[in-house]
């Protein structure tokens, strides 16, 4: 339904049953409803009174942050009931199978190993309590903080996060842990596997496989694309973004080529495809985040070789990436560089060829200790080439990507967007829009489902401050889009704060998050707006990717 | 490989003394409270088996009717099952029946022949007079049960209980080691260029 | 073939090679290892596969190593059968310390010996031998002949040497009689090796260099059926492996694909 490159937000979500509810097996026929009902709300009285807590059932319950004074006609402006935290502990994730086995948790589990093992089965009784009711649990307030739930058979995921963000978007963050796994083993498998086997332990399947979704609860911290499910493209030259996308069209008909992307500094350059195929946010989104995951960039290799499978596009099969960067900064240190001197009596050969001084000298290796993605690859100077095929050989893919390189190399794409890269092209800052309280936005092109953003400066380079205004926005998004349950949705959303004005506008072409200083006057807030999307129309050649070719 | 979780799932009429010999052979008592809400109360032990480091985590299961119709979603999944009973009391010898086909109904293992089980005779510490159940009755049961292992033991006794589960969690050891891990990589998606693809959402 | 005397151009023949072996036994690094001479600790562990190359000289022959660092996890192991297929070597890999990868090695010889090229040339590799040995006895232990005995006079001559000078045994679990004698019986080269400190991994490389049929190679490639990765029709990848010291001027601009 759509031309674009991106197909039009619909729901992330990818079940892995063809329907919804669970069929209990052996299910014994003469239970009596009464003690089932007294289950029930005995449950929820104990729950109440010892965690003073509202439990949330599958209805759906107005969890609307504020009530809404309506002021001038179109602004609303919603007013925050809790204190935004100083200070965000990190949110905690886990996945567990419906057996109750635990699956994954974002906890460094250290000693605690004991405690998770019966963490998770007090969350399968807890949700099995729900479902024999026939009635699945969403969320559980517990004073600032909130579980959210989402159950995916044969998975059930669970978030606990005092961030005060809405529940849209703790959900949207295990629908997509949900797609990364998804992305490793395949809905069809999965099934498949706990149909024959519900005591399956999925850790064995996901061994060596976590890094990815570390990388993942990583970006998805800070990653506005995500949070709006759109495309964030590198800013750039649009000649040059064109040069390089055409050097990306496969010229021959090489069979089951389904993307070619170029990427770098964590975002997409451009993206070439089949005529009739655009790509689902979500799966460019698991796409990217494995390709920058540790597993996969920091490999000494030339060019890794991938099974992955693309939950949207098709969760039942795999689908090959074939990854290469260009231009790592320390090449001298890979592979075709020097040759290796064997000697005929199987000593190594003194001096070497390719034990040179440069390649002793160490070379820069990611830590695994997380860093805010928005930073992470800002000063890499690598440009990744992906090309996903379906049963494509690897040897032809290598090849022509080989040619890919060569061409983008001889005719100076290559170098141009090194140079652009290093010379902050590809990002801007508030300040060349030259509008005064301006700190940030993100601007969404509806039609094109991406959008675009500046660099986060002062005050945002806390990262605190980050995921403060960060979670502002995800209210203004979730209020005005109705994301929770509110009654209507909203065309503009308007917060003010001691230590920020935020405001979100929604319009048939945009949707617009911002971010002023809280000294504005309100009076000043619609016209440095407005000011905002005339600059990113006249701009919108670099913003954006558009008119990438097809084939 | 790596780490090994097992799921074991305790049954027995209430009054037999699960919990108490949980918490005898569960050093550190995680979750106390749960029982009467959701009806489990869970314990985590780590013990080697084989020189393989294996978490049990222990659903000590209340007995009560009105949770029945949970068994499904609690039995989900186990690995192994261990069937407590008071040998002073008859009746609750007499249930270890119905628990076990019960479980087995709920269940559903692959392989309900081989399931592990074992068999706790509980309270032995208790006069010689008021014990209703011989250990020969017991025994004769078990291994007309496809032979489960039988142990008896009391509060106080530690030993037994010990060994009741490293049993019972070395024969679920042995049913993963039979079972092969095929993960298939079939002929990757073949593409269709020509046909749109459709993303219509799937509610 | 090459003809050095007229001093005409050396032709590098393309080796496809695949690394296989249990999860986190060191494939990686061993390749590493002879691909950069680097080590690097604490390294994620590989998806799917990894494609390096590297070349290397023997005497007159050159050969381009197309290497296939494959992953060890269990779910990558259907995928294999296109890792080494046309395969013309392979290094299964295992870590002395655990004996249990040596299990899995043997497996995928045996794989390897009922499914791959009839004559692909496979070399074992007990991998992780810096970690019984002290640092003074670390490095130069000849991998072809392994013959030093503990200087300790009450070694008894004959009696399988366990224990070389200074070699710390509670870690070792697979004594390297055991696997060369595994090796020997199954055909195969065999080398103690660590990535860590370099210990026989050129070695490894170099008697599977010596010990590929060039000859074979030559003539399947010039056949075009089934080649290793010679992509001939594309002026590209053609370029490659064909002179030496082109290549290496080349190396330095070209994409390394």
């Amino acid at each position: 339904m759509t031309d674009g490159i991106l197909v039009h937000d619909v729901d992330a979500e990818v079940d892995t049953v063809t329907n919804e509810e669970t069929v209990a097996v052996g299910h014994v026929d003469d239970i009596d409803e009464e003690s089932r009902k007294n289950l029930r709300d005995h449950l929820r009285r104990t729950i109440n009174y010892s965690r003073d807590t509202n439990v949330f059932t599958g209805s759906i319950g107005s969890t609307a942050p504020g009530r809404r004074k309506g002021k001038d006609v179109d602004l609303n402006e919603l007013s925050l009931d809790t204190n935004t935290p100083s200070t965000y502990k990190p949110r905690e994730y886990f996945v567990l199978t419906d057996a109750g086995k635990p699956v994954f948790t974002s906890r460094d589990e250290g000693d605690e190993s004991g405690s998770l093992s019966s963490t998770m089965g007090i969350v399968q009784a807890l949700l099995s309590v729900f479902l024999d009711d026939g009635d699945k649990l969403r969320c559980i307030n517990a004073g600032k903080s909130r579980i959210t739930f989402l159950l995916r058979t044969p998975l059930y995921y669970v978030c606990a996060s005092s961030w005060g963000e809405p529940e849209s978007v703790t959900r949207s963050h295990l629908e997509y842990l949900h797609l990364q796994i998804l992305s490793i083993v395949t809905a069809a498998q999965l099934r498949r596997i706990f149909e024959r086997r519900t005591n399956f332990d999925l850790r064995r399947l996901l061994n060596g496989a976590e890094p990815f979704l570390f990388s993942l609860l990583e970006r998805m911290e800070f990653d506005l694309a995500i949070a709006t499910a759109s495309l964030h493209c590198l800013q750039m030259d649009p000649n040059l973004r064109a040069r390089a996308a055409d050097s990306l069209v496969p010229m021959t008909k090489i069979k089951d080529i389904l993307y070619i992307i170029l990427v770098a500094q964590g975002r997409v350059i451009t993206l070439v495809r089949p005529k009739k195929h655009s790509i689902h946010p979500a799966d460019l989104h698991i796409l990217v985040n494995t390709i920058y995951s540790p597993s996969i960039f920091n490999s000494p290799a030339s060019a890794s070789w991938i099974p992955v499978c693309l939950p949207k596009f098709n969760p039942s099969g795999f689908v090959n990436a074939y990854i290469t960067f260009l231009r790592r900064p320390d090449s001298n240190s890979s592979s075709t560089a020097a040759t290796t001197e064997l000697s005929s009596d199987g000593n190594p050969v003194e001096g070497s060829e390719n034990a040179s001084d440069d390649e002793n000298s160490a070379t820069p290796i990611a830590t695994s200790a997380p860093r805010p993605v928005s930073n992470a690859f800002n000063s890499d100077a690598s440009i990744g080439l992906v090309c996903i095929s379906g049963g494509g050989e690897f040897e032809t893919i290598r090849g022509w990507c080989d040619t890919v390189a060569q061409k983008l190399g001889k005719d100076g794409t290559l170098n141009s967007i090194s140079k652009a890269m290093s010379s902050g092209k590809t990002d801007y800052s508030v300040s060349q829009l030259s509008i005064p309280g301006l700190r940030h936005f993100v601007y969404k092109s509806r039609p094109l489902v991406q959008i675009t953003s500046p660099i986060f400066e002062e005050p945002y380079e806390d990262l605190n401050a980050r995921r403060r205004v960060i979670t502002l926005y995800q209210t203004l998004h979730d209020a005005i889009h109705a994301k929770s349950g509110q009654d209507s949705t909203l065309k503009l959303q308007y917060i003010q704060t001691e230590k920020e004005i935020t405001m979100g506008w929604l319009t048939q072409p945009f949707e617009l998050y911002i971010a002023f200083s809280p000294r504005l006057p309100k009076s000043a807030v619609i016209g440095a707006a407005n000011a905002v999307v005339r600059w990113v129309k006249k701009e919108e050649g670099q913003l954006f990717l558009r008119d990438a070719p097809v084939f | 490989m790596g780490r090994v979780l097992l799921k074991v799932i305790i049954l027995g009429d209430s009054g037999v003394g699960k919990t108490s010999l949980m918490n005898q052979y569960v050093n550190k008592r995680f979750s106390n409270q749960y029982k009467a809400t959701i009806g489990a109360d869970f314990l985590t032990k780590e013990v080697m088996v084989d020189d393989r480091l294996v978490t049990m985590q222990l659903w000590d299961t209340a007995g009560q009717e009105r949770f029945q119709s949970l068994g499904v979603a609690y039995y989900r999944g186990a690995d192994c099952c261990v069937l407590v009973y008071d040998v002073n009391s008859a009746k609750s010898f007499e249930t270890l029946d119905s628990w076990r086909d019960e479980f087995l109904i709920q269940a559903s293992p692959h392989d309900p022949e081989n399931f592990p089980f074992v068999v706790l005779g509980n309270k032995i510490d208790v006069e010689e007079n008021k014990r209703q159940v011989t250990q020969k009755r017991a025994m004769t049961w078990c291994q007309s049960k496809g032979n489960i292992p039988y142990f008896e033991t009391s509060a106080k006794e530690a030993i037994n209980v010990e060994q009741a589960f490293q049993t019972v969690s070395k024969n679920a050891l042995q049913q993963e080691a039979e079972e092969q891990l095929y993960v298939d990589y079939p002929d990757p998606i073949q593409i269709d260029r020509e046909s749109t693809q459709n993303y219509g959402c799937n509610c | 073939m090459a003809d050095t005397a007229s001093g005409s151009v050396d032709r590098s023949v393309q080796v496809k090679l695949v690394l296989l072996g249990e999860a986190a036994v060191g494939k990686s690094s061993v390749v590493l290892r002879f691909v950069s001479n680097e080590f690097q600790a604490n390294k994620e562990p590989t998806i799917g596969a990894a494609f390096l190359t590297q070349k290397c000289r023997l005497e007159d022959r050159v050969l381009r190593y197309e290497i296939w660092d494959t992953a060890g996890q269990e779910r990558f192991h259907s995928l294999a059968p296109m890792y080494y297929r046309n395969a013309q070597a392979a290094v299964v890999v295992y870590d002395i310390t655990k004996a249990s990868s040596l299990e899995k090695a043997k497996s995928w010889v045996k794989e390897l010996q009922r499914q791959a090229n009839p004559n692909i040339v496979i070399a074992l590799a007990g991998n992780k031998v810096d970690l019984v040995k002290s640092s003074s006895s670390a490095g130069t232990m000849s991998t072809s002949e392994s013959e030093d005995e503990a200087d300790d006079a009450t070694a008894t001559p004959g009696e399988t040497p366990s224990v070389a000078d200074g070699e710390s045994e509670s870690l070792r679990q697979v004594p390297r009689e055991e696997a060369q004698a595994y090796a020997t019986e199954a055909g195969l080269l065999f080398f103690e090796t660590s990535a860590k400190t370099g210990e026989g991994v050129v070695e490894i490389f170099t008697e599977i260099a010596k010990k590929i049929p060039i000859e074979h190679i030559l003539a399947s490639t010039r056949g075009g059926a089934g080649r290793p990765g010679v992509t001939g029709g594309r002026d590209g990848a053609r370029q490659d492996g064909v002179n030496l010291d082109e290549n290496q001027v080349k190396g330095k601009d070209a994409c390394n694909c």
